[in-house]
């Protein structure tokens, strides 16, 4: 496990660059929930960025497939210092159905160093909009809720460890 | 049982072995009469005669199985005269399964790889006999993936991606411009290829649900469903009707996710935040509905082999009619707004426009080819669940541009909404499931299951042995469509090209697998 998240380090505004490394897409439809009317994260200070060169956080999907192991490695590198990483999903925290294969990787730790994990398959974005806002100071508990606030059902999750075979 | 209900048994595909020098004539033949393209698949028969198969799987309109059009190659020269000049339909399918099998279609036109990684090395094919699932060789020197661009003064290449701007999948785009318009676009797809079709391989049928539910999320129903159709037809097991009723929900509804998500997405191509972010809040209405209806926002773990894993109680069913009708009167309301706009339909009119003869040539699927005029759409093409029943509309425009394929999720939507008002009316009494019948365990054959997921014809392709999967292959209606995008495109202004994307809006996940 990567060195727990500095503190102080995102204060008011935490601008975040998405990569999908291999997921099912469900990952990013919660994660564009949060631009939404419904979640609204820009009110909380989180904001989507176009490049990895303004970003303070980088977001990870899937379970990083070789393909995009490159692109992963080189757009955490174009993220300015410091910089945290968030892996988004089960996928990406290792748990996926197809870890190991000859394509899929076994999640973003060991590829990148991963300063928290938000789990789920997928993540509700009520639930990405909580974690995010706990890298953040207004994040402390005791802050407001957020509407829509159920945890995703457990139905359909993967077992822990995936499917694949030695 | 009521009358024309098929059942299981009797829609196994026939199988029409030819020579390989006969194949690009009996696909010829099959066309002209009238068949449909579903898929192909190769499968390795290793010790069992040292082979490859090749299957060509064709669907006609009705009640009729799927017909196969097979024929073998040698383990020790593995190729055969590429299909084609008579099938250019099958041209992603044929180079799919060269880099995954290394069965090469002589004549290809285009022999470059489509799915294996740039530092995988040659010769080396992971769905053979023998290459284990986890094979990790290291990174080969590669010349790597070229884009194929126009050349001449002045010509711009710019690439984009995988990674992008958005928060949308990655995918790779080598657009070749002359000032803002598009003369050629290339695409590179598969960044996102998990192996789903070998990790399958060895796993009893019933353990395949949380890997096929998350092939892609805005298919998961339908490759639930499509799933669930291959092993019933090959364990020979019929659906009662409150899980055929209950099925045809669940596609249906994940139909109106997709169309709502996509209808937000074209105005979010044309700068019109407001309709974008209405559409936005519909969306999440519709997932929430989901949630609250069968446990899950995308409907991950509610279709298996035999009926439904979730039932629907009458009270959680008026709820989500109720809900439905307020959702389908608020989209109703966008729709107009956003058709009445001048500024917004004059970016829709007359850009991406995609060819009839051209969808229908390399078998375009789903909305995209149903703009273009064709009628394309499995729930009507092939009876089954409560579609024969209700017999859905199809529809069509004839434009084939963004406007086409906005205007016709729109009209979509809306016959969706009627089919599932219907539905939730009275869903039929007994059992949502069934228990395998007796051998299923232990079934073996070959199935075709065919699902109409929001883009179009989703079809696996199942083969069974000992109730093992020994071959799984998806052809998503994603897969079909990517090449066609890049037939819609040129002519263009790249500044259209994210409005031409969210026309289309296919999966990338769906067609990596």
């Amino acid at each position: 496990m990567a060195q727990a998240p500095r503190g102080h380090l995102l204060r008011r505004s935490l601008q975040f660059r998405h990569v999908d490394a291999g997921s099912c897409g469900g990952c990013e439809s919660e994660i564009a929930a949060l631009m939404g009317p419904a979640y609204d994260a820009q009110r909380f200070g989180i904001d989507v960025v176009a490049s990895p060169r303004h970003a303070d956080v980088l977001t990870v999907s899937g379970p990083v497939t070789r393909q995009m192991a490159e692109a992963l490695r080189r757009t955490h590198e174009a993220v300015g210092e410091p910089r945290l990483v968030v892996s988004v999903g089960d996928c990406a925290a290792g748990r996926c159905p197809f870890a190991g294969t000859y394509a899929a990787g076994r999640g973003v730790e060991g590829v990148l160093p991963v300063d928290a994990h938000i789990p789920g398959c997928p993540p509700s974005p009520a639930e990405i909009l909580r974690h995010l806002r706990a890298l953040m100071d207004r994040g402390a508990p005791g802050g407001p809720p957020v509407a829509g606030d159920e945890p995703q059902s457990a139905r359909g999750r993967p077992a822990a460890g995936g499917t694949a075979r030695a | 049982m009521s009358a024309g209900q098929i059942l299981a048994a009797e829609v196994r595909p026939s199988i029409h072995e030819v020579a390989v020098r006969d194949l690009g004539r009996a696909l010829a033949e099959r066309l002209a009469s009238g068949a449909r393209y579903l898929t192909s698949a190769v499968a390795d028969e290793g010790a069992a005669g040292g082979h490859f198969r090749l299957d060509w799987v064709f669907a006609r309109p009705g009640a009729a199985p799927p017909e196969i059009v097979r024929t073998h190659v040698p383990a020790e020269r593995p190729e055969y005269p590429s299909v084609v000049p008579v099938l250019p339909a099958a041209h992603w399918d044929e180079r799919e399964a060269q880099d995954l099998f290394g069965v090469v279609p002589v004549g290809h036109p285009d022999p470059r790889r489509l799915v294996l990684p740039d530092d995988w090395p040659e010769g080396l094919h992971p769905l053979r006999r023998g290459v284990p699932l986890q094979a990790c060789p290291p990174a080969a020197p590669h010349p790597g993936w070229a884009a194929r661009v126009a050349l001449g003064d002045g010509v711009v290449v710019m690439p984009v991606g995988p990674v992008h701007a958005g928060i949308i999948e990655s995918g790779h785009f080598a657009f070749s411009l002359m000032g803002e318009t598009i003369l050629h676009l290339d695409v590179r797809l598969f960044w996102k290829h998990r192996g789903l079709e070998k990790a399958l391989e060895g796993l009893p049928w019933a353990e395949a649900g949380p890997l096929l539910e998350r092939t892609c999320v805005g298919c998961s129903a339908s490759h639930q469903a499509a799933w669930s159709e291959a092993v019933e037809q090959v364990a020979g097991w019929d659906l009662p009707p409150r899980a055929r009723h209950l099925r045809t929900v669940l596609l249906e509804c994940e139909r109106l996710w997709n169309h709502i998500n996509d209808v937000a997405a074209v105005p979010a191509g044309t700068g019109l935040t407001v309709a974008a972010m209405e559409g936005a809040a519909l969306k999440e209405r519709m997932l929430r509905a989901q949630a609250a209806a069968f446990g899950h926002r995308y409907l991950f773990g509610t279709i298996r082999p035999g009926g439904t894993a979730v039932d629907l109680p009458a009270d959680a069913s008026a709820r989500l009619r109720r809900e439905l009708r307020a959702i389908r009167a608020a989209l109703a309301r966008l729709g107009q707004r956003m058709l009445r706009h001048p500024g917004f339909m004059d970016r829709l009119r007359g850009t991406g426009v995609l060819p009839a003869r051209i969808a229908a040539d390399l078998g375009a699927v789903g909305p995209a080819a149903r703009a273009s005029g064709l009628a394309a759409d499995l729930r009507v093409d092939r009876p089954h669940l409560a579609y024969a029943e209700l017999a859905p509309a199809v529809v069509q425009e004839d434009a084939g541009d963004v406007a086409a394929r906005f205007s016709l999720r729109l009209r979509e939507a809306e016959v969706s909404f009627e089919l599932l008002d219907r539905l939730l009316r009275g869903l039929p009494a007994g059992p949502f499931r069934t228990e395998p019948p007796a051998g299923a365990e232990t079934a073996g054959g070959l199935g075709v299951g065919a699902s109409e997921s929001p883009r179009g014809a989703n079809v696996h392709y199942v083969e069974l042995a000992e109730g093992r999967i020994a071959r799984y292959r998806v052809r998503s209606a994603s897969f079909a469509n990517w090449p066609l995008l890049l037939q819609a495109v040129p002519g263009n202004l790249i500044g259209d090209f994210p409005l031409i994307n969210k026309s289309f809006e296919l999966c990338y996940a769906c067609c990596d697998r």
